[in-house]
C-alpha cells in the first residue's frame, strides 16, 4: 500500500488574481471567464500520485480558496490555520496585483505560527504579450526570483486559462510536503520551460531549487 | 375625504392567548383592555371614556372564541380565554396570506398615501412575498427608501431631493484629483471594475459584451464608497446591488434602496465584527433548534467556526439560491416581522434541509463546508418555508437562552417584547 498523506494548501493573493480559476482549473479541468468574487471560504481536495523509483506515496492536497479583498483580512486566519503550504498569486501583467505579495505574506508569516512552505505564483501568462497576448509583463522574472529567493519561497508561472502549470504547481507542492528531494522530483522549472510556447526568457529563470 | 378609518393595531385572533379587562373602581366603564399574545406579549388599549362595559358584553356572549376564566368582582377584573370552536387549545399558526399584488397594495394606504396597515403588509411580504411587477414599487419602502408615514406629495418631494442628492454626489466624485483620486482608484474603483465585470453576467440584465448596465452598477459602486468613505467597498456588495438594480432599473432608485440594504446588511463596520456577533447569536439558534448538530459541530476542535455560513451570511443566500428565489428571500427578510434576524433562521433552515449528510458522514469542519459548497443550487422555496417553520417553532418555545434576547427584540405594535422564560 502506498503511504498517504494529508496537507492543506491555501491560496492567497489580491482580488482577481486568478485564485479561484486556478483551483477550478486543477480541480475540474475547466476554465471560464467572469469567476465570480470569492465570499468567505471554499475547499476542495485532491490526491496526487508520487512515483520516485521504488517510492510511491499518495498525498491528498486540501486546497482552501480565499478572498482577495483584505476587508475580509480579519477573517483570513480562520481559513489559512494551520496551512503546510501557501499559494500566493499575483496577476503577472498587473503590477499592483504583484505589490500585494508581500501583505499576504506578512500576513501569513505573522499571524500563523507555523514553517508554511511559501509559493509565489505569477498567473495569467496567456495574457502576455511573450505568449501571445495582449498584455505587457508588468514585473520582470528577476526581480520575483530574488524576492522568492530571500523568502525561501518557490516561483512559479501558471495559466488557467491555457492550462500551464498547474498540474505541475501542485505536484511540487504535493512532493515538497511528502519528502520527496525536489532536484530529483521532475524540477518544476524544467517542466515549465519544456511547455513554453516561446523560449526567449528561459535565461531569466533560474533552475529548480533556491 | 377623511373616511379612512385607520386600525391602530391588527392582529390574528388564534394568536391571541389572553385578554384582560381591568375596570377602574370609580366609572366601571372605563379601564384598560390588555391583551395577551401566544407569544406572551401585551398590547394595552386605555378606555378613558368608557365603552368597557360594552366590551365585555361582546365577549361575553361570544363563547364561540371566548371562555369567560375568571371574574373578579372586588378586583374589578375579567380574564378571558381564547379557544378554538370546537374548545381545542390554540397553536401559533403558519398564516395563509395573499401576494401584494396591485390590488392588496393600494389597501394598504389612507387617502394621503401613508402606508397604514403595517402589520397586514409585513404579514404578506412575509409569508407570501410580491408579485414582479410591484417590486419595483413596492422594495422602496421595505428598504426604507420612502418613510411608511409618507404621503403622496412627501415622496415626489423625496425623489426630488434625492435626485439632486446623488447627482452632487455624483459630481463629487469625478471632481477629486491628486492623492485623493490615486488613493480611491487603489481602495475602490480598481477593485469595483474587477468584481462588476464578473457579477450576475448570466443574468439577462447584465449579459453581454458592454452592456451598459455594467456600468451603472459600476457608478452606484463608487458613488456609494465617495460618499461612505468608511465603509468603501468591500467584495460582496456588488452581489447585493445587482438584483437591486435589475428590480428598479433606474440609477438613483437603486441607489437609495441600496443606502438602505447596507443598513440592514453585515458590512457596515467591519465584515469580521459584525461577522463574530451574527456567528455568535446563530450558534445559540442552533443549539436551541437544531441540537444534533450543534452537538455534531461541537465535536471538532474548530466545528464552531461554521465557515460554511459564511457566505450565506454576507449576502443572504444570494449565491446559493437562482434569481428569483434570492428576490423572494430578501423581502420575506426585510420585512422584520417578529424579527430582525430572519438571516439567521434561513441559515439554520438551509442546515435543517442539506445537513443531514453531514451528521450522517460524520463529516468534519473542512469537509461539511465542502458538502454545502457542492450543493449546485438550493430550493430557495424550501428553505423559506423551513425557515418560516423554525421561526414559528422558535417564537412558541417556552424557554430561550438570553443569548438569543436580542433575535426577539423587535416587538414592533406591541408594547412589550415576547417574554418566553429566559435561562443564561
Amino acid at each position: 500500500m502506498d503511504e498517504v498523506h494529508t496537507t492543506k494548501v491555501v491560496l492567497l493573493g489580491r482580488t482577481g488574481s486568478g485564485k479561484t480559476s486556478l483551483i477550478v482549473r486543477y480541480i475540474s479541468s475547466v476554465f471560464s471567464e467572469n469567476v465570480k468574487p470569492t465570499i468567505g471560504a471554499a475547499f476542495s481536495k485532491k490526491t496526487v500520485q508520487l512515483i520516485h523509483g521504488e517510492e510511491r506515496k499518495q498525498v491528498v492536497l486540501a486546497i482552501w480558496d480565499t478572498a482577495g479583498d483584505e476587508r475580509y483580512e480579519s477573517m483570513a486566519p480562520l481559513y489559512y490555520r494551520n496551512s503546510s503550504a501557501a499559494i500566493i498569486c499575483f496577476d503577472l501583467a498587473d503590477r499592483q496585483s504583484y505589490n500585494k505579495v508581500d501583505f499576504w505574506v506578512k500576513e501569513l508569516v505573522e499571524k500563523v505560527e507555523q514553517n508554511c512552505k511559501l509559493y509565489i505564483c505569477g498567473t495569467k501568462t496567456d495574457l502576455l504579450a511573450e505568449y501571445g497576448g495582449p498584455l505587457k509583463r508588468a514585473v520582470g522574472p528577476t526581480e520575483v526570483m530574488a524576492y522568492a529567493k530571500k523568502l525561501n519561497a518557490k516561483f512559479v508561472e501558471t495559466s488557467s486559462k491555457s492550462n500551464y502549470g498547474i498540474d505541475d504547481l501542485f505536484k511540487l507542492v504535493a512532493a515538497d510536503f511528502a519528502g520527496f528531494t525536489l532536484c530529483e522530483a521532475p524540477p518544476i522549472e524544467d517542466s515549465l520551460r519544456l511547455q513554453e510556447p516561446n523560449q526567449t526568457d528561459v535565461n531569466e529563470k533560474s533552475s529548480c531549487c533556491f | 375625504m377623511e373616511n379612512d378609518i385607520k386600525p391602530i393595531f391588527e392582529m390574528d385572533t388564534r394568536s391571541i392567548k389572553a385578554i384582560k379587562i381591568f375596570l377602574d373602581t370609580d366609572t366601571l366603564y372605563s379601564g384598560r383592555l390588555v391583551l395577551k399574545s401566544i407569544q406572551n406579549q401585551y398590547k394595552v388599549f386605555h378606555f378613558q371614556h368608557g365603552g368597557l362595559d360594552r366590551l365585555c358584553k361582546v365577549f361575553d356572549v361570544w363563547h364561540s372564541c371566548v371562555t369567560l376564566l375568571s371574574s373578579s368582582p372586588e378586583l374589578n377584573t375579567r380574564h378571558y380565554d381564547i379557544c378554538t370552536p370546537n374548545g381545542e387549545a390554540i397553536n401559533l399558526q403558519i398564516p395563509r396570506r395573499d401576494k401584494v399584488d396591485s390590488q392588496v397594495w393600494r389597501n394598504l394606504f389612507d387617502g394621503q398615501g401613508r402606508l397604514v396597515k403595517k402589520t397586514q403588509f409585513k404579514e404578506a411580504v412575509f409569508f407570501a412575498g410580491i408579485v414582479e411587477e410591484m417590486r419595483k414599487e413596492v422594495w422602496k419602502f421595505l428598504l426604507e427608501y420612502y418613510p411608511y408615514d409618507s404621503t403622496f406629495e412627501q415622496r415626489q418631494e423625496l425623489k426630488l431631493q434625492r435626485t439632486k442628492i446623488y447627482k452632487s454626489i455624483n459630481d463629487k466624485r469625478q471632481g477629486i484629483s491628486g492623492e485623493e483620486q490615486k488613493t480611491f482608484y487603489r481602495k475602490v474603483e480598481c477593485i469595483v471594475d474587477k468584481d462588476v465585470v464578473r457579477t450576475d453576467r448570466s443574468s439577462q440584465y447584465y449579459a453581454g459584451a458592454d452592456n451598459p448596465h455594467v456600468q451603472t452598477l459600476r457608478r452606484i459602486l463608487l458613488n456609494y464608497a465617495i460618499d461612505n468613505p468608511v465603509v468603501g467597498y468591500t467584495q460582496g456588495m456588488s452581489d447585493l446591488l445587482a438584483p437591486l438594480l435589475v428590480i428598479m432599473d433606474n440609477e438613483i432608485d437603486a441607489y437609495w434602496c441600496f443606502i438602505g440594504l447596507m443598513e440592514k446588511s453585515v458590512f457596515l463596520n467591519t465584515p469580521q465584527n459584525d461577522m463574530e456577533e451574527q456567528l455568535g447569536l446563530l450558534r445559540e439558534l442552533l443549539r436551541t433548534m437544531l441540537p444534533h448538530f450543534y452537538a455534531h459541530c461541537m465535536k471538532f476542535l474548530n466545528g464552531m467556526e461554521l465557515l460554511f455560513c459564511h457566505r450565506w451570511l454576507l449576502l443572504c443566500f444570494r449565491r446559493e439560491v437562482g434569481e428569483y428565489q434570492a428576490q423572494r428571500i430578501w423581502e420575506a427578510a426585510w420585512s422584520q416581522h417578529h424579527t430582525s434576524y430572519f438571516h439567521l433562521f434561513l441559515c439554520a433552515a438551509a442546515i435543517s434541509v442539506y445537513g443531514d449528510t453531514v451528521i450522517e458522514k460524520d463529516l468534519s469542519p473542512d469537509l461539511t463546508l465542502l458538502h454545502f459548497t457542492s450543493i449546485q443550487e438550493m430550493d430557495g422555496n424550501l428553505l423559506l418555508r423551513r425557515a418560516h417553520e423554525l421561526l414559528y417553532d422558535f417564537l412558541v418555545q417556552d424557554i430561550i437562552p438570553c443569548t438569543l434576547m436580542k433575535i426577539l427584540s423587535d416587538s414592533g405594535e406591541w408594547d412589550s417584547p415576547p417574554t418566553p422564560t429566559i435561562y443564561c
